[in-house]
């Protein structure tokens, strides 16, 4: 009693820390984007003042200190330049004359350097003078981002996991322990992916204001230097890109595209230098240290759930020797279906609805978040309202199919040989397409296919005869299950045989019967094949709907939204599926 | 007397239905036979005066049959072999090992096996071309490798094998993987081959996929050979040819569910005969989930 106490304070404890590290781990994402920015700016700005306070060409020429005042005036009153910034000339301040000065060890570390420091809550860049390896000053910058909008949200969300921790280690091992571990984990998970796109929204917020930033900075550099070329520009000003890369930019695209082409997140932002100059500024790739940080974020999230349930079997351990081995041997026979089952049809879930609330071409792949639009798009087409209620029409020959083939196989279960039944089975396995064009070279004679709708009726018929000779054989195995004794003992007591129908044979084909029609009228919904190769005048049912959409046209977004409102209309017929597949599945033991 | 009457008149009209459903078939060899003429003749020709075999040649050659069926054949082996060891695999941890999380993922597995493949066929293009298998082999064969369907069946099966000579097994001292691949396999060849064959005819049938991920220049299967030739009318092939290349391609899928289901009629007449329960292992299974009843595999018939 005393060990699974104990076990329980453990366990509490554990779960609450995981949930503190993994938010102190994108705390220290978010502190790590801002100094980043930090450092970038005071890089930038550094460069900048040594840049427009050398006159150009003459050198070595000592610095005029009130030339130096003067660019230090207007950097901080450059407009859209914003950064909290104070400038020291030698150890002096001179943005805010008021503050205290510099102390002269800071300076001394930051002479031998020319990358930024940080110290107590500031990135220091010295600027460097015109004599190699002297500093003239030094740029501090603080960092300034706009405030954090998910962080009362990320503070509640890590109050609520840590109390559901808490109460799913103290249940541990008892009634509703699964319940509230549950609970946890979903928090845990939602709280994870809360912190990381928080962290991940600080860092891309920074990368952006700095690259706009510095923009003004290279753009006020550049109207100086009028008659530079752009390569000799992009030289000059390296050291004003910080990590960041600057290229010229050659490009012939109109004044308007380049100013939109910076408006998208993540290109490289074109500067305009005045006289069709164009400079690129690229931001510096993603840091691998971020990357890493949300890995621990996240990782360190779910580390409590795992905990408690590793504990969980360490306790039931006693009870069930063996069990860890068990458990471990069977997700080794589970991991490659499960792995490829995750990447291939769990995951492709989520990619659809991303697909859909997305702008998405075929060839140049995903865009903008457009939410909605795409359904709203595809359901204001009247292309779409005809193809679903064509495919409605089209499935609508499932149950006539589904009767007839019962009918036929009561028939060939009592022939004598086995040929009938191989008869009967091996024509649907003919060449879809090639029966399509059959059809359709015999039929076109009688103008069957001359316009839609006496298309689409054809095609009913088609895709009859079709699963007609599907479903058969699947009748055939449904009853050859149902023991034939009962027949024999129904004829004995004077059952006709309409009678022995009704009362064995139907009621014990019955979950076999809804099977077989589920999955019909399912297949006849995802009809394709022969509407595709009996087109032009064939019905646009809505697979082929959905295939031009995507790739005749090429926009993947609108079949995506297609599919999803396939799949609201299919779910009533898989949630059968799903009920009637699961009876008796999932023994006891 | 009367039961005779009545098997008679059964026979009869399942044979005739038989007939009725196979004359498609029929008239698709005999088209195959005629001359370009004939096949476009009003009122249509039932049979060929003078059977044209030479299209059979032409058809072949003129749509390189032989490379289709090459990437078909290959295909479909391919498919079937890893949804039989990836399948059976997972089915035997859900059928035969204890750990917690058993029962969630069944009913996972139920769902997954109900997703209709037309929901994912856009979000698997687009992550089969973000990965660069795109008009690739590989794409084409991606997400036939493993079956939710297949391990849903399997899982089935192996729960109602006798759990006698495992255990005798264990007692010799045989670990999870040699009860697995010594005692369980064995035991379900049958249900093994029954995956195998629906593997196989799902790929030589299936046209959405390969028509949409080899939709520039990649590997084509023969069903999508012949639809796109049949659609895009430039293959210089006249609908005989054609038809002919139709019939050289089923020929393969038709052996095959001929053998399936000659085997299954055996067996089934077998064990009427025999026992009141049956000595088929198909038998144990719910009909719901048997793949011939025809259950949670994905098909593409229409």
């Amino acid at each position: 009693m005393t060990r699974i106490t104990l076990f329980r304070w453990a366990a509490g404890c554990a779960a609450v820390l995981s949930v503190a590290s993994a938010y102190l781990a994108t705390a220290g994402s978010r502190r790590l984007a801002e100094r980043r920015y930090a450092e970038r700016t005071a890089a930038s700005a550094a460069a900048y003042l040594a840049r427009v306070s050398t006159p150009k060409g003459v050198q070595p020429v000592p610095l005029d200190p009130a030339a130096f005042l003067r660019r230090v005036r207007v950097l901080a009153t450059l407009p859209d330049w914003s950064p909290d910034v104070e400038v020291y000339f030698g150890t002096a301040p001179l943005v805010h004359a008021t503050e205290p000065s510099l102390p002269l060890s800071t300076i001394a570390s930051l002479a031998g350097q020319d990358s930024p420091e940080w110290f107590s809550g500031g990135a220091y860049a010295p600027i460097p003078g015109p004599t190699p390896g002297r500093v003239v000053g030094v740029v501090r910058v603080r960092p300034h981002l706009p405030g954090d909008a998910t962080a009362p949200w990320l503070l509640g969300l890590l109050g609520l996991t840590a109390l559901l921790g808490a109460v799913a280690a103290t249940q541990l091992r008892r009634r509703r322990w699964a319940r509230w571990l549950g609970a946890y984990a979903l928090s845990a998970l939602a709280f994870g992916g809360v912190a990381a796109s928080a962290a991940h929204a600080a860092l891309r917020t920074s990368t952006i204001q700095w690259l706009q930033e510095t923009a003004v900075l290279i753009e006020d550099a550049g109207s100086r230097l009028q008659h530079t070329p752009t390569s000799a520009l992009a030289e000059t000003f390296k050291a004003m890109a910080a990590d960041g890369t600057l290229t010229p930019d050659t490009s012939s695209d109109p004044v308007l595209e380049r100013a939109l082409a910076g408006t998208r997140p993540g290109s490289p932002l074109p500067i305009w230098l005045g006289g069709g100059r164009w400079l690129s500024l690229q931001p510096p790739p993603e840091d691998w240290v971020v990357t890493a940080r949300h890995a621990v974020a996240g990782t360190a999230a779910l580390a409590g759930t795992i905990l408690l349930i590793a504990l969980s079997w360490g306790a039931g351990d006693r009870a069930h020797p063996g069990r860890i081995e068990e458990t471990l041997s069977a997700w080794m026979f589970l991991a490659p279906a499960g792995a490829h089952l995750a990447a291939l049809t769990i995951a492709p879930l989520g990619v659809l609805l991303w697909v859909a609330m997305h702008h998405w071409d075929l060839t140049t792949g995903g865009g903008a978040f457009v939410g909605l639009a795409n359904v709203a798009d595809v359901l204001s087409h009247a292309d779409t309202w005809s193809a679903l209620g064509r495919t409605a029409l089209f499935a609508l020959h499932a149950p006539v199919v589904t009767a007839i083939a019962l009918f036929l196989a009561l028939m060939a279960r009592r022939a004598p040989t086995p040929l009938v039944r191989v008869l009967l089975v091996v024509p649907p396995f003919a060449s879809v397409a090639a029966a399509g064009l059959i059809w359709k070279n015999g039929l076109a004679a009688w103008g069957l296919f001359s316009d839609p709708w006496s298309a689409l009726w054809t095609l009913v018929v088609i895709a009859a005869v079709l699963q007609i000779g599907y479903q058969v054989p699947a009748f055939l195995a449904g009853l050859d299950r149902i023991p034939g004794v009962l027949w024999d003992a129904a004829v004995l007591d004077g059952a006709s045989a309409w009678t022995r129908f009704r009362r064995i044979t139907e009621p014990l084909l019955r979950p076999v019967t809804f099977s077989i029609l589920l999955t019909g009228i399912v297949v006849a919904v995802q009809g394709f094949t022969l509407a595709f190769v009996t087109g032009p005048n064939a019905p646009d049912l809505a697979a082929l709907h959905l295939y031009q959409l995507g790739w005749r046209q090429g926009r993947l977004d609108l079949a995506a939204a297609l599919a999803v409102l396939l799949a609201v209309g299919l779910a009533v017929f898989a949630a059968l599926q799903v009920r009637i597949w699961g009876r008796g599945v999932i023994d006891e033991t | 007397m009367r039961r005779n009457w009545g098997t008679w008149g059964a026979t009869l009209v399942a044979g005739f239905s038989a007939l009725v459903l196979a004359v498609p078939v029929l008239y698709e060899i005999s088209v195959s036979l005629m001359t370009p003429v004939e096949s476009r003749a009003l009122p249509p020709a039932a049979v060929p005066i003078d059977p044209q075999f030479a299209n059979y040649l032409t058809g072949w050659n003129g749509i390189g049959a032989g490379g289709l069926l090459f990437t078909t054949a290959l295909l479909a082996v391919l498919a079937a072999a890893l949804q039989i060891l990836t399948g059976a695999a997972a089915a035997f941890a859900l059928a035969r090992l204890r750990f917690p999380g058993r029962r969630t993922i069944i009913r996972g597995v139920i769902v997954l096996a109900a997703i209709p493949s037309i929901v994912l066929l856009v979000p698997r293009y687009v992550m089969v071309d973000a990965w660069g298998w795109s008009d690739e082999f590989t794409g084409l064969a991606a997400p036939a490798l493993v079956s939710a369907g297949a391990v849903l069946f399997l899982y089935q099966v192996f729960r109602a094998l006798p759990r006698g000579p495992e255990e005798a097994a264990r007692l010799d001292g045989a670990g999870h993987w040699r009860v697995f691949s010594r005692v369980v396999v064995p035991q379900a060849r049958p249900a093994l081959a029954v995956v195998a064959g629906f593997a196989i005819l799902a790929q030589w049938r299936g046209l959405l996929w390969p028509l949409v991920v080899s939709h520039r220049a990649g590997p084509e299967v023969a069903e999508q050979g012949l639809a796109r030739r049949l659609v895009e009318g430039a293959s210089g092939l006249s609908v005989p040819e054609l038809l002919a290349v139709g019939v050289t391609i089923a020929v393969p899928a038709m052996a095959i569910a001929a053998c399936v289901a000659l085997a299954r009629a055996r067996t089934a007449t077998a064990a009427r005969r025999t026992a009141l329960t049956g000595g088929s292992l198909e038998r144990h299974v719910p009909a719901e989930v048997s793949p011939l009843t025809p259950g949670p595999f994905e098909h593409q018939i229409l």
